[in-house]
């Protein structure tokens, strides 16, 4: 039992963990999140940063497969949870933290794990297998790397050097390039295609938006919805329906980089869902999210169709305040997201929030 | 003693990072071995006392390469090491010239009669300079400030009639620095939706 | 002289420290965690859980360029503390020119950050990487504006000639303008708070989304140092330095840094981030003008 043994035990204390919320298992992200709030574990943005996965209900086949590779990215010490169920949430996040402090468990998992591929000599770091592979396309979100096709690790080194007037030789490490496209300048530019979710924070379950992208400027996106497996069941409806508005509202606001207000916006959430949420803080949230002009410069440019993302924000305030917003008519979401750059990107999901409940596989 | 040990030392670096531009084979490590080649000389700068110079060396470079790394990602998405590329092309002729305004700048260097130092360098070389700029260099530091900034937006001008990012030029752009507004301003850019 | 040397990496270190432990309380308050304040060891934990833990090579990644900008930014956050005056010490140099060295310093951060992104062979990355240039150019102009005001007042590029010619008035109450976008753009050189898009939410942690291990450890402690360092640098420029009547001028020093410093850490959790095309407009529109303006207040006053 070194020093590496005492820090262990010491950090995982307080992992850091990555919430994978699944279609149709609403409720059990919700204990989740509740559960570490209360732990005061502070949630990761990517695989790089967590060391906990809590995979939040079932996931069908293609989130499956998803979740998988953002587990496979994840460096060690490592630990999984699979809740399926909020009863049992509690359980499932107690063992992997227990495992995330146990240093035997963690070296086995270094050396047995099988989608590593050893790195190059040159570089050795804390716990030997400093290596990752980058795995087929882009399933989670820690892969947005480029567009290459499936490989399983490195493929051999080409030469470098050689070739002539700035053109590129061959495909190292066996990836596809990024191609190229006009852009709408008319120039022939460098295109990527960046897989945005399904596991990525603060966005809509089973979610996953492939862009391609020139520069962060979108010129193309295809929009899907990776469904969740069995046992599934929808979780709003119009008896919680102004805690669904403070749901989006705190992934909208967590999206803009309001994490003050949108955690507010998660613990009311959770008060009114056990009906102990008092009014005057309701009021006051609402108040002080509508009063914010950044939040009103930042939001009301970014185009939904016959609304922006001001307006909407707004109708989800007035939803929370009981009152029956306007219909709006919102345009497909693969439509908006064509001309945006990324940012926009993700202020329009988050502020359409598209509904993934209970999907199987589809394209919207 | 050490200054000599110091000045051999970044003279050895700065030419060598400059000889590394062309050898490296990738356009961010060129651009940065070519920093790392302007930083040396700013630090030779500093070393012959001439701090404000030698600072802004160091400022104005570190700029100046982030300002082409923007280029480098316009024309070129794939980062880091993905796409290994030479950083030299017309080799022969390339290698003609260079090696011919080499021999010339050397030659000068080494033909010309080097005038000896009259006077002592000024106490503070800063404000010497800044006396200079502002008195008998005033002319020619106008005329050159002018010239820049007239080409950087001829360029822009010329560049771009809508931006970036594609902005509405009819809209309107709120200013989010005066809170004395709030109230005043709450009700009637959205009031309707509320 | 010789002591200020060590002296300063260490109290940025602990500046950096109490930054981090602030912001960690802030979020667990935020978020509605009971005893929000028992999170102020988070720093520690996070640091040896980073220390313990791989390092994330993604595929075809530069290492070198990757190494090298992330080492960039503490040594630039060091670089910059050098120059600033520690109240009734001396400063670790006190150089001459100590506002454009702070100033270069502070811009070596975002070939940092650039390197950072670009390196890793990720696309998340890249855009946080592009980003932080974006943002540069947006602040730096102003930012310069405002340096150069101070400059202007104290007749001098010395940090100790600033707290010196601030005796009758503190240059904050002098130049609100120029006081008003440092505080801004000492958001922007630790890319903190509505000027964190570098390393967004919305981009996962942008340049610093694939950074694991020891790469984000040494990557963090940067840029809470350079929080701390601008918040520091703040009480020099703006505040007096350690002028104030009963403590000591050192104690009055750490009192103001850790307020402004305190002050940036809190505005992180209370604005939402400014997206890169709206405050680029922001900038060059709204404050160049007032900066300028300001300036040639400032001139005019000191002839």
């Amino acid at each position: 039992m070194g020093l590496r043994g005492v820090l262990l035990r010491y950090a995982a204390r307080r992992p850091r963990p990555l919430v994978v919320p699944v279609p149709g298992f609403t409720a059990v992200r919700l204990a989740a999140e509740a559960e570490l709030r209360h732990r005061g574990w502070r949630p990761a943005l990517s695989p790089a940063e967590a060391d906990l996965l809590v995979v939040c209900g079932s996931p069908g086949h293609g989130l499956a497969r998803a979740i998988d590779t953002v587990w496979d990215e994840m460096p060690g010490p490592r630990a999984r949870a699979d809740a399926l169920d909020p009863s049992g949430v509690l359980a499932a996040l107690d063992a992997p933290s227990a495992d995330l402090a146990d240093e035997p468990t963690q070296l086995h998992d270094a050396a047995t794990r099988t989608s590593f591929t050893a790195e190059e000599p040159e570089d050795h770091a804390a716990m030997g297998h400093d290596s990752m592979s980058h795995e087929g396309m882009g399933h989670g979100m820690g892969h947005a790397g480029m567009d290459h096709g499936d490989m399983g690790g490195h493929g051999g080194h080409e030469g470098h050097g050689g070739g002539h007037e700035h053109h590129m030789m061959g495909a190292p490490h066996g990836l596809a390039m990024a191609g190229r496209a006009p852009d709408r300048d008319g120039l022939k530019l460098d295109v990527l295609h960046v897989p945005f979710g399904p596991v990525l924070a603060d966005w809509p379950a089973g979610l996953r938006v492939t862009l391609t992208l020139q520069g962060d400027v979108v010129q193309a996106a295809e929009v899907e919805t990776l469904g969740g497996g069995a046992g599934g069941e929808r979780f709003w409806d119009e008896s919680n329906v102004p805690a669904a508005r403070l749901d989006s509202l705190a992934r909208l606001l967590s999206v803009a980089g309001w994490t003050g207000q949108a955690a507010q916006a998660r613990l009311l959430r959770d008060e009114m869902l056990d009906g102990r949420a008092e009014p005057a803080r309701i009021e006051k949230f609402v108040r002080r999210t509508r009063r914010s002009r950044t939040l009103r410069w930042m939001l009301q440019d970014v185009r939904l169709g016959d609304f922006n993302a001001w307006t909407r924000m707004s109708d989800l305030l007035a939803g929370i305040s009981g009152e029956t917003p306007p219909a709006r008519h919102p345009a497909p979401l693969g439509e908006l997201l064509v001309g945006v750059d990324v940012a926009a990107v993700r202020l329009i999901v988050a502020a359409l929030d598209p509904e993934t409940e209970g999907a199987e596989v589809t394209h919207v | 003693m050490w200054r000599d040990a110091a000045f051999w030392i970044l003279a050895v670096l700065s030419v060598g990072t400059g000889a590394a531009v062309f050898v490296v084979d990738s356009m961010a490590r060129a651009t940065f071995a070519l920093l790392a080649s302007f930083l040396c000389v700013g630090a030779v700068l500093l070393l012959i006392d001439l701090h404000y110079l030698g600072v802004l060396v160091v400022l104005m470079m570190i700029m100046e390469m982030l300002v082409m790394a923007v280029f480098m990602i316009m024309y070129m998405m794939n980062p880091a090491g993905l796409m290994p590329m030479t950083m030299v092309h017309n080799h022969r002729n390339a290698l003609g010239i260079s090696a011919g305004v080499f021999v010339l700048l050397a030659g000068g260097i080494l033909t010309v009669r080097w005038p000896h130092r009259e006077g002592a360098p000024p106490a503070d070389p800063t404000r010497a300079l800044g006396e200079a700029l502002m008195g008998p260099k005033m002319l020619v530091m106008m005329v050159i400030g002018l010239a820049i900034l007239a080409t950087m937006i001829a360029s822009v001008v010329l560049a771009t009639h809508r931006g970036r990012y594609d902005q509405d030029e009819h809209e309107h752009e709120p200013q989010p620095q005066d809170a004395h507004e709030h109230h005043a301003h709450e009700h009637h850019g959205h009031g309707g939706a509320a | 002289m010789s002591e200020s040397v060590l002296v300063v990496p260490l109290l940025v270190a602990l500046l950096a420290f109490a930054a981090a432990a602030f912001d960690a309380v802030l979020a667990a308050s935020a978020a509605g965690s009971p005893g929000a304040w028992r999170v102020w060891d988070a720093p520690l934990r996070e640091a040896a859980r980073l220390l313990v833990r791989q390092r994330r090579n993604t595929l075809a990644a530069d290492r070198l360029l990757r190494r090298t900008g992330i080492a960039v930014l503490p040594v630039a956050a060091v670089l910059a503390a050098a120059v600033l005056p520690l109240g009734g010490a001396d400063a670790a140099s006190d150089s001459s020119i100590g506002i454009v060295w702070f100033n270069a310093a502070e811009v070596a951060v975002w070939a940092g950050v650039w390197l950072a992104g670009w390196s890793v062979n990720s696309a998340y990355s890249l855009v946080g990487g592009y980003r932080i240039i974006a943002q540069g150019l947006a602040y730096e102009l102003p930012h310069m504006f405002a340096l150069i005001t101070v400059g202007v007042g104290a007749e001098s590029l010395r940090f100790a000639d600033a707290v010196s010619a601030q005796h009758g008035l503190w240059f904050a109450v002098q130049m609100p303008v120029a006081f008003a976008v440092y505080l801004l753009s000492a958001l922007a050189m630790a890319f903190w708070g509505p000027l964190a898009s570098p390393v967004g939410r919305d981009l996962a942690g942008g340049a610093m989304a694939e950074l694991s291990g020891a790469d984000r450890l040494v990557f963090l402690a940067g840029r809470y140092a350079m929080l701390a360092v601008a918040a520091a640098a703040t009480v020099p420029l703006f505040l007096g330095g350690g002028a104030g009547p009963l403590l000591p001028a050192w104690l009055w020093t750490l009192v103001k840094t850790l307020a402004v410093l305190a002050a940036l850490v809190w505005a992180g959790h209370r604005v939402p981030v400014l997206r890169m095309d709206r405050f680029m407009g922001f900038a060059w529109t709204v404050l160049i003008p007032p900066t300028l303006l300001q300036l040639l207040v400032t001139s005019l006053i000191a002839l």
